[in-house]
């Protein structure tokens, strides 16, 4: 099984997002590295806007994923309301 | 020679703040929030009673009848803490400063009818009063209110009405050609124009109220949710088209302002209804006590806006776990 990866910056909004995923997906392996935030998943992985916003308090756009991102594994399929990161293998 | 450079991750011997891995039961990074918020209160070893109050401690969980097994459950959902607050408000001011230069650039404001302008003058000038005082009960409640997440957010919400005085007297300012003659007649309506001493009694009356969380449910469960839509979103409506566009410009960052703080507001009563029935039905006591004594106030304002608006304010608090 492919192992879909997401690696966000260490930040406060960076936080949040790794939150919501760890809220909204089972089984995610977080490993904190210096200055960012790696989360691991079998298959894939689902960033929801509204479990985010609910995080940060405030609404979240998903293109403000953009700011916390420094890698990615996987595809991706983007809509307004989440953000899936996958291996269709 | 050559030289090798090896990298050696230095691996933080806590993740977050000690009194917040205790309270949550786990080491991880901690949000500005939770680290803002949480433990920020004294709650133990006070050495002297306060003068101004010997029956109590100086922060003191029985100065309510609300009982809460944790008073930092009373969290804001916003998460505002200094940074994000003042950045939030920033940016719906410089929407706002916008929405006025708009208004100034197209010369809307001119082309309201001098019964608009007459409309909004004795309706909207008298608040800045009311908002003065809604400053000062939020400021009680942030001085005794119990627990850092409750003070902080209610300094907060202080700081939002003594904004929406300053704004309130911006749209008076803008529509008279900067008349400050027309602050003091608000004034004087204010202290002895018979349509808002009904009100002017209710928020006097709750200046001397005890019990801080009856005194949050009264200033902001219940004026606000009255006044701010009977004023800015009512009263726009019953003017000229070009008086409803730019009342409603003006207006806004109040408008958006509150809708932001109503989550906080619900958030705060629908915790102290779920914790337990007892504080359920206090709750509903203080709603329904506060609703008519509101309702009766602001009737010689305008009676059907304020009857309409009570059915939203009755189903707000009923989603929030009130039995009314």
């Amino acid at each position: 099984m492919s192992i879909a990866l997401l690696v966000m910056q260490d930040t406060e909004d960076g936080r949040a997002i790794v939150r919501s995923i760890q809220k909204d997906n089972t089984d995610v392996k977080i490993t904190n590295k210096p200055a960012m935030i790696q989360v691991e998943r079998e298959k894939e992985i689902i960033i929801k806007a509204s479990t985010v916003a609910e995080e940060l308090g405030r609404d979240w756009d998903v293109e403000e994923m953009q700011i916390e991102l420094v890698s990615i594994g996987g595809q991706i399929d983007e809509t307004d309301d989440e953000i899936k990161v996958y291996w269709d293998n | 020679m050559s030289m090798d450079i090896a990298s050696v991750e230095i691996k933080p011997k806590r993740q977050g703040y000690a009194h917040l891995a205790e309270k949550f039961g786990e080491d991880r990074p901690f949000s500005r929030y939770e680290e803002a918020v949480f433990g920020a209160q004294p709650s133990e070893h006070f050495h002297y009673r306060p003068q101004w109050d010997v029956e109590h401690e100086i922060f003191d969980v029985t100065r309510t009848k609300i009982v809460m097994k944790d008073w930092e459950d009373l969290v804001d959902p916003r998460k505002f803490h200094y940074m994000t607050y003042v950045s939030t408000r920033a940016k719906q001011n410089s929407t706002s400063v916008d929405n006025m230069a708009f208004l100034e650039k197209r010369m809307l404001l001119s082309k309201m009818s001098s019964e608009d302008i007459e409309t909004i003058k004795k309706y909207v000038t008298p608040l800045r009063h009311y908002f003065y005082g809604a400053n000062m009960n939020n400021l009680t409640l942030s001085a005794i209110g119990y627990g850092g997440p409750f003070g902080s957010a209610s300094q907060f919400q202080a700081e939002d009405e003594l904004g929406f005085a300053q704004h309130v007297t911006k749209i008076i300012l803008d529509i008279t050609n900067n008349d400050i003659s027309v602050l003091d007649d608000g004034k004087d309506a204010w202290l002895n124009c018979a349509d808002w001493q009904g009100l002017r009694k209710a928020v006097e009356d709750s200046f001397v109220v005890k019990d801080y969380m009856e005194l949050f449910m009264i200033q902001n469960a219940i004026f606000d949710a009255f006044i701010i839509p009977l004023m800015f979103k009512s009263l726009p409506e019953n003017l000229t088209p070009a008086g409803t566009l730019a009342m409603s410009m003006m207006s806004e960052f109040i408008v958006t302002v509150t809708e932001e703080t109503n989550r906080w507001i619900d958030s705060i009563v629908k915790v102290c209804a779920c914790e337990s029935p007892e504080n359920a039905a206090l709750l509903t006591t203080w709603a329904n006590k506060y609703i008519d004594i509101t309702v009766d106030a602001l009737s010689p304002l305008d009676k059907d806006a304020v009857s309409s608006i009570k059915e939203e304010v009755v189903a707000r608090l009923k989603k929030s776990g009130l039995n009314l």
